[in-house]
């Protein structure tokens, strides 16, 4: 045998082991049919083409030479056919497995609509949601009807849904991700990105849940227009509280001359009566000032530790009457006691406000229940209330069947001179002193409202522990006069000066007087100028009344300070740190007022 | 054999060459080279075939049988990676 011929017997040798090979282990080539028999006909092929070289090598006449070039080029065919069928295998094989470890819930599908595979994620998104194996959800149509519940939804989004594989389609087979909101099997909305891409014959379906980032951004965008409506409020609070408080000087110089004038008028007198009116008009305009004062945090108070429960309690029937016998009226305490502390003045003119406003919220019959409890608010609250603090509190809460608000009239209701009312049926002041009152006390409130069902307010005011010590404003009933005493008055308003003087003159003082603290300083260091007692206005140009009194108390040692503001925006805490033999008196004051202050400061340092 | 045949056959050999080696190169076989190896071969075989038809016709013939053993012998080694390897990789 030539070397030729051993040649062509070893070529055969291989081509048969392969081929033995490729038949033996069938089962580990991982190709699909379409890959696997290109390459055994092309094996075939060769061998026949290596045995028919062997014949001829070996001298019998070659039977099958003249196929063997047309079986050369077949097998060429074969093997470009097998490695290009292979390319297909593997890129489907990696397709499959990016299906199936994409983070993202994945579905294919076919154009009929029958669902091909979902990955696992989606499997267990299925399961989650609607509480059913992939095997339940045969079609798109089992998607559609499981998803939306409701018919409505369920046509719109369905036909939304071919629209866009059609366009996908037609263009370049991109289905545009669309926001859907899944109602599950428990009744809970998910909401979902959902978008894919049409693949041949399939679309290739992915869903993304953005449900926690939805609800993150419905949480930013009402933290946002709590924290804008805040800062309106502020801004108009600000600007409020200056005209008030200017308009609050004016008035006192008004009430203090009227006073004066009528107390030496004899009734009998021909301006007596108008004088009165003036006096009566006054005295009314200072309510409007108290309610712009409430609103901007500026009004005076006198807090005082009570019980929530008892308050409303007291002033149930007050509320009945108010509310008139149409409307009925719930009232369900809480387990208490609830004790807050503020003012109870500013408790009532919460409750009167809301009253009003809920009785002209109910147009003929209805119910306004109020209702107490202790609710503990936590920092999940807090998100959306930015200037609240995490503690008890006891919650007002207080609802009217009323015809309720929609979303434009909510964001406004606090604002003051905002009124739905007719022309002359409201002043706009109501809910504008209901909230300034909370903020100034530390607490929140929240409305809740629909039109046609009713609103509904919830109050939460800092509840006080039991240790928490009671502050009680005594009202004294005389009219005390001087016994000699000399007073120094600082104020920077001269008609409230002047008219300060007078007073303080009437009930038998001796006074001085200062426009500016350093006026006032001038004269505490005169040291042949007896003062017992120094009354200054809080807010002044120069220097403080706070300050001027430390300055005046270290001249004068044991001298009485006796404060007046209509402006005092920390009143709370400067009443906290009022020590014997000061005080504080509220402007405008009458003259009765000053009178009965000043003896209690005079008569407190004295003992 | 015809030599307008042989010369037609190795025409189409080296026009697939370069298909053949982008198509293996990007398939993901592991054993594309031996498959490529095999195929250039029996490509270099097919020249041999057409040269032994001018001259040195014993020569050329051994080199052209030589080729198509080392032919015959990358597609086993093709075909023993595959059965053997490439178990990870495809899928039907």
């Amino acid at each position: 045998m030539n070397p030729t011929s051993l040649l062509c017997l070893f070529s055969a040798f291989c081509q048969t082991l392969a081929i033995g090979l490729l038949l033996r282990r069938k089962s580990t080539v991982p190709v699909s049919q379409s890959t696997y028999f290109p390459l055994l006909s092309a094996l075939l092929l060769y061998d026949f083409i290596v045995i028919s070289n062997f014949l001829e090598q070996s001298g019998y006449t070659a039977f099958f030479d003249p196929l063997e070039d047309v079986a050369e080029v077949v097998f060429a065919f074969l093997f470009l056919l097998f490695v290009n069928n292979w390319r297909k295998d593997s890129s489907e094989a990696r397709f499959r497995d990016l299906f199936k470890l994409a983070p993202l819930p994945l579905a294919e599908m076919g154009l009929d609509g029958r669902i091909k595979e979902v990955n696992d994620l989606l499997a267990e998104r299925l399961q989650a949601y609607f509480g059913t194996t992939t095997e339940e959800i045969q079609t798109v149509e089992n998607w559609w009807s499981l998803a939306y519940p409701d018919k409505g939804q369920q046509t719109f989004s369905r036909s939304t849904w071919r629209e866009l594989v059609n366009h996908a389609l037609e263009t370049d087979g991109v289905i545009a991700p669309q926001e859907r909101e899944v109602t599950c099997a428990d009744g809970s909305k998910r909401w979902n990105i959902i978008g894919g891409r049409v693949v041949g014959h399939n679309v290739l379906i992915s869903f993304f849940d953005i449900t926690d980032r939805k609800r993150m951004e419905d949480e930013r965008e009402i933290f946002r227009d709590r924290m804008l409506q805040s800062q309106k409020l502020e801004a108009i609070g600000t600007l409020a509280g200056g005209v008030a408080h200017d308009f609050n000087n004016m008035l006192g110089a008004i009430i203090g001359y009227s006073e004066m004038m009528l107390h030496d008028l004899k009734p009998e007198h021909e301006h007596y009566e108008d004088l009165h009116q003036i006096l009566d008009a006054a005295r009314r305009s200072t309510g409007l000032t108290r309610q712009l004062l409430a609103f901007a945090r500026k009004q005076e108070s006198v807090a005082t530790v009570f019980d929530v429960n008892q308050a409303i309690e007291d002033t149930l029937k007050m509320m009945q009457r108010l509310i008139g016998e149409n409307v009925e009226l719930s009232w369900m305490p809480g387990e208490g006691p609830l004790r807050v502390c503020l003012d109870p003045s500013q408790f009532d003119q919460i409750l009167t406000n809301l009253c009003v406003n809920a009785r002209d919220a109910i147009p003929d019959v209805g119910k306004i229940t109020v209702e107490t409890r202790q609710v503990s608010i936590g920092d999940d609250y807090l998100n959306s209330h930015p200037a609240g603090v995490p503690g008890e509190y006891a919650l007002i809460s207080f609802s009217d069947s009323g015809c309720g608000m929609d979303q434009e009239t909510l964001g406004h209701i606090f604002e003051p001179f905002y009124t739905t009312k007719e022309v002359g049926h409201g002043t706009g002041l109501g809910l504008a002193t209901v909230y300034g009152v909370i903020q100034q006390n530390r607490g929140m409130i929240d409305v809740y409202s629909e039109p046609g069902l009713g609103t509904t307010f919830n109050i939460y005011l800092p509840l006080l522990s039991e240790e928490e010590t009671e502050a009680v404003a005594v009202a004294p009933k005389e009219e005390p006069r001087g016994r000699g005493e000399s007073i120094l008055i600082v104020e920077d308003n001269p008609s409230v000066l002047e008219m300060s003087v007078k007073m303080l003159g009437r009930l038998g003082y001796t006074v001085l007087k200062a426009a500016t603290p350093s006026q006032a300083l001038e004269v505490v260091e005169d040291e042949n100028q007896e003062i017992d007692l120094l009354i200054t206005d809080v807010v002044m140009p120069e220097m403080n009344g706070r300050d001027l009194a430390e300055r005046v108390s270290r001249l004068r040692p044991g001298i009485s300070v006796l404060f007046m503001s209509g402006y005092a925006a920390n009143i709370v805490r400067l009443e906290k740190d009022l020590e014997i033999g000061r005080g504080f008196i509220k402007k405008p004051f009458s003259l009765r007022g000053l009178a009965t202050k000043l003896r209690e400061v005079l008569d407190s340092n004295a003992s | 054999m015809n030599l307008t045949t042989e010369f037609f056959v190795l025409c189409i050999f080296l026009v697939g060459l370069p298909f053949f080696y982008s198509m293996l190169r990007d398939s993901g076989l592991k054993a594309w080279r031996f498959f490529f190896a095999s195929y250039l071969f029996l490509a270099l075989s097919n020249i041999f075939t057409v040269i032994e038809g001018f001259g040195f016709h014993d020569f050329f013939n051994l080199c052209q049988h030589l080729s198509i053993a080392l032919s015959s012998q990358a597609m086993l080694f093709a075909i023993l990676q595959l059965t053997r390897s490439e178990k990870t990789k495809g899928g039907s």
